[in-house]
């Protein structure tokens, strides 16, 4: 479980990192910004003191809302060790569990992305809606991907029939003769 | 290959041979085993069955044989081979595993041998010793010898020597070939009690015993001879019909004291066999029909019919002396308790041989219902975004080879119709087991409750009928508990346990040269392992 844990951990990991580029590159400059606070006398200094505040609110719920994907993702390791199935139509059962820990998982991003930004009023009014909307679907999408990423490449074998796209990653990855 | 010949006299012994061949089918015995059924009624239920059972055998190993859906049973199992249906099994005979005395057209002792053409004083003799009546030298045949030993004991030895040689003919060539290098051993089993088995055990082992000592056999000491005597364990209803002539309850024990009489004297002059098993029961079990013969007389397996068995696979296992006998080991069984009945009750001459017994025979149930209730409906489940494939990976990855045509198909049904027989004898064992006189005796080597929809101890055809499918929770509950473990070990390995093992492809072993279905069945037989 230790092992099959870690590799979820990393792949999840991984997505942070790569939302986080992405994040990156379209917070960069004052166009990620409203264009209401740029109106009159903005130094570069307090644009870019904006701009760096946004991209750090959007990290924020990016991280909060993997950290709370990778809590959901060690619930569905628990229970997929502790899983004992006879047959496949009784591994099958355990698919439901798998599709409600999704959706927890990705509940959490409106939830991060509440805490992170929108419960800042000034945040919200500081940020271009379509930068605010581009990041989040950022986000979601990593969450998305990560925790089907977390489970589908790491899930016991005999929870595979489980799991949608499990069986076709074992059969895109496994080695020859396996 | 090292040949064994397995030969079930009459009824009874056919009952043995049924449940020697299920052991069989599991592994144990020596890797190649003719078998044959003497009886004189050509369509004794028993008999019928425990054809049809060697007709199924053959052919699973006929299929599983093959180059399309194969079974490797060269390579040892810990490099991925099975033991499943190892021991090939073969008919005894050039026309089948059934040969029958005397012919319909023969009719009865008085036209075999011949009376009208006998001097008076062969005659008189035969007068003598049998009634010249319609129930001993003018009795039809066609129904066996109905309990009259005698009459039985000279017909078949008549048609040993003056009728259809085939038995003798086909054993004397198994004697000159198949001990050229190695033992052959020859076991028979029939009942002390009855007719057929009665008359034609002695007769049999007699004749067999003077084939291997004398000079048309070049390695007659090669030749071993042991035997299972079945001692009354079971009795019918008596006839309504008081001249009716059959055998009788009331007679079933001074007929089988008779018998181990003439037995004991017998080995003190001959000695026949080089060991001899006695096998029987405490209390009889009561079958509350009659039946004179034919068809109707298909009785239920019993747990005694297990032991006679278990002699069989331990005479071709034991050491014996090098010579011929020159008095018979006779090896009596018993229980250790008189209300269980368990695995240290199977008579196994070497103990170290017992875990091998419990593993292979219990390997053998668990695999039958996990394939029933499991693997074989899985391999109709289809469907996908892409294609019809199967829907199970694990069945998906062990089928790839597999081409699901109409042989295939056949196979798979002659496959679920071998393992419903195995777990229906299974049961019956089971169900009938305290059903003995006395009280309620404890079955503690499998418990086939799990799959049975009904079990009727009144219904002597057909006591038992298995679920035609089962969830994966009841499935998951009759395979946990089918195999009773033995004292002091663990439970064995679970259907979950199973199912981990055989879905991961790291876990499944090497696959040896299996092919097709064979991959599958290997390996669901493999991760049924105790």
């Amino acid at each position: 479980m230790l092992v099959r844990l870690m590799k979820s951990l990393f792949i999840l990991v991984l997505a942070v990192a790569i939302s986080i580029a992405l994040i990156w590159l379209i917070v960069r400059n004052q166009s990620a910004l409203d264009g209401s606070v740029l109106v009159g006398d903005v130094t570069r200094a307090a644009i870019d003191r904006m701009v760096e505040r946004l991209r750090s609110s959007l990290i924020t719920v990016n991280v909060m809302a993997m950290a709370w994907t990778a809590l959901v993702v060690l619930v569905w390791s628990w229970i997929a060790a502790r899983a004992n199935p006879a047959a496949s139509t009784e591994a099958r059962q355990y698919g439901s569990s798998w599709a409600g820990l999704y959706l927890l998982a990705l509940i959490g991003v409106p939830c991060a992305a509440w805490l992170g930004f929108w419960r800042d009023g000034r945040m919200s009014a500081l940020t271009n809606p379509s930068t605010m909307w581009l990041g989040l679907a950022i986000v979601f999408i990593a969450v998305m991907a990560g925790y089907f990423l977390a489970t589908s490449l790491t899930v016991p074998p005999k929870l595979r029939i489980a799991v949608p796209g499990a069986d076709l990653f074992y059969r895109l990855f496994r080695s020859k003769g396996s | 290959m090292s040949a064994s010949i397995l030969i079930g006299v009459g009824g009874t012994g056919a009952k043995v041979v049924e449940a020697a061949l299920y052991m069989m089918l599991s592994g144990l015995g020596p890797q190649k085993v003719y078998v044959g059924l003497i009886d004189q009624d050509n369509a004794n239920g028993n008999v019928t069955r425990t054809r049809d059972l060697i007709d199924q055998i053959s052919k699973f190993q006929e299929n599983f044989g093959g180059r399309g859906n194969r079974l490797d049973w060269a390579t040892s199992q810990d490099e991925g081979g099975t033991s499943l249906g190892r021991v090939r099994i073969e008919s005894l005979f050039e026309t089948g595993s059934h040969w029958r005395p005397t012919a319909d057209a023969q009719g009865n002792l008085a036209q075999i041998l011949d009376k009208a053409s006998l001097d008076p004083d062969r005659r008189a003799l035969l007068d003598l010793l049998f009634l010249d009546t319609a129930e001993e030298q003018h009795m039809g045949l066609g129904q066996g010898y109905r309990g009259r030993a005698h009459v039985g004991a000279a017909s078949m030895l008549a048609s040993l020597e003056l009728g259809d040689t085939e038995f003798k003919s086909r054993m004397l060539e198994l004697m000159r070939t198949e001990t050229l290098s190695q033992d052959l051993r020859i076991f028979l089993v029939g009942s002390v009690f009855g007719g057929t088995g009665a008359a034609g055990f002695p007769t049999l082992a007699r004749r067999l015993d003077a084939m291997r000592r004398s000079s048309e056999v070049p390695h007659g000491a090669r030749v071993r001879l042991g035997g299972a005597l079945m001692l009354p364990y079971f009795r019918f209803a008596d006839s309504t019909d008081p001249t009716e002539n059959v055998v009788r309850t009331d007679g079933l024990m001074p007929q089988a004291r008779a018998a181990l009489d003439y037995y004991h004297n017998l080995f003190k002059s001959e000695p026949v066999f080089d060991r001899l098993y006695l096998a029987g029961w405490n209390d009889m079990f009561h079958l509350n029909y009659h039946s004179a013969g034919d068809a109707d007389q298909c009785n239920p397996a019993l747990p005694p019919e297990l032991i006679g068995a278990q002699a069989a696979l331990d005479f071709y296992q034991a050491v014996l002396p090098e010579d011929l006998p020159q008095t018979v080991d006779v090896q009596v069984s018993s229980r250790a308790q008189a209300d269980i009945f368990g695995w240290t009750d199977v008579p196994i001459s070497q103990e170290i041989l017992r875990p091998q017994t419990y593993n292979r025979v219990g390997q053998l149930l668990r695999t039958a219902v996990y394939w029933l209730y499991s693997a074989e409906p899985a391999m109709d489940r289809r469907g996908g975004i892409f294609s019809k494939q199967i829907k199970e990976t694990w069945v998906r990855d062990l089928t790839g080879d597999v081409d699901f045509g109409p042989e295939t198909a056949a196979q798979r049904q002659q496959l679920r119709k071998l393992f419903t027989s195995l777990l229906e004898w299974a049961a019956s064992l089971r169900l009938f087991a305290g059903s003995a006189d006395g009280t309620g005796l404890r079955f503690e080597l499998w418990n086939s409750d799990g799959v049975l929809a009904k079990a009727d101890t009144q219904n002597f055809k057909q006591p038992v009928n298995l679920h035609s499918g089962l969830t994966d929770a009841a499935m998951s509950a009759a395979f946990d508990r089918m195999l009773t473990p033995l004292p002091g070990q663990d439970a064995p390995r679970s259907a979950a346990d199973l199912y981990a093992e055989i879905t991961d492809a790291t876990q499944r072993g090497p696959e040896a040269q299996h092919l097709g279905l064979g991959r599958l069945l290997a390996a669901v037989h493999r991760a049924a392992a105790a």
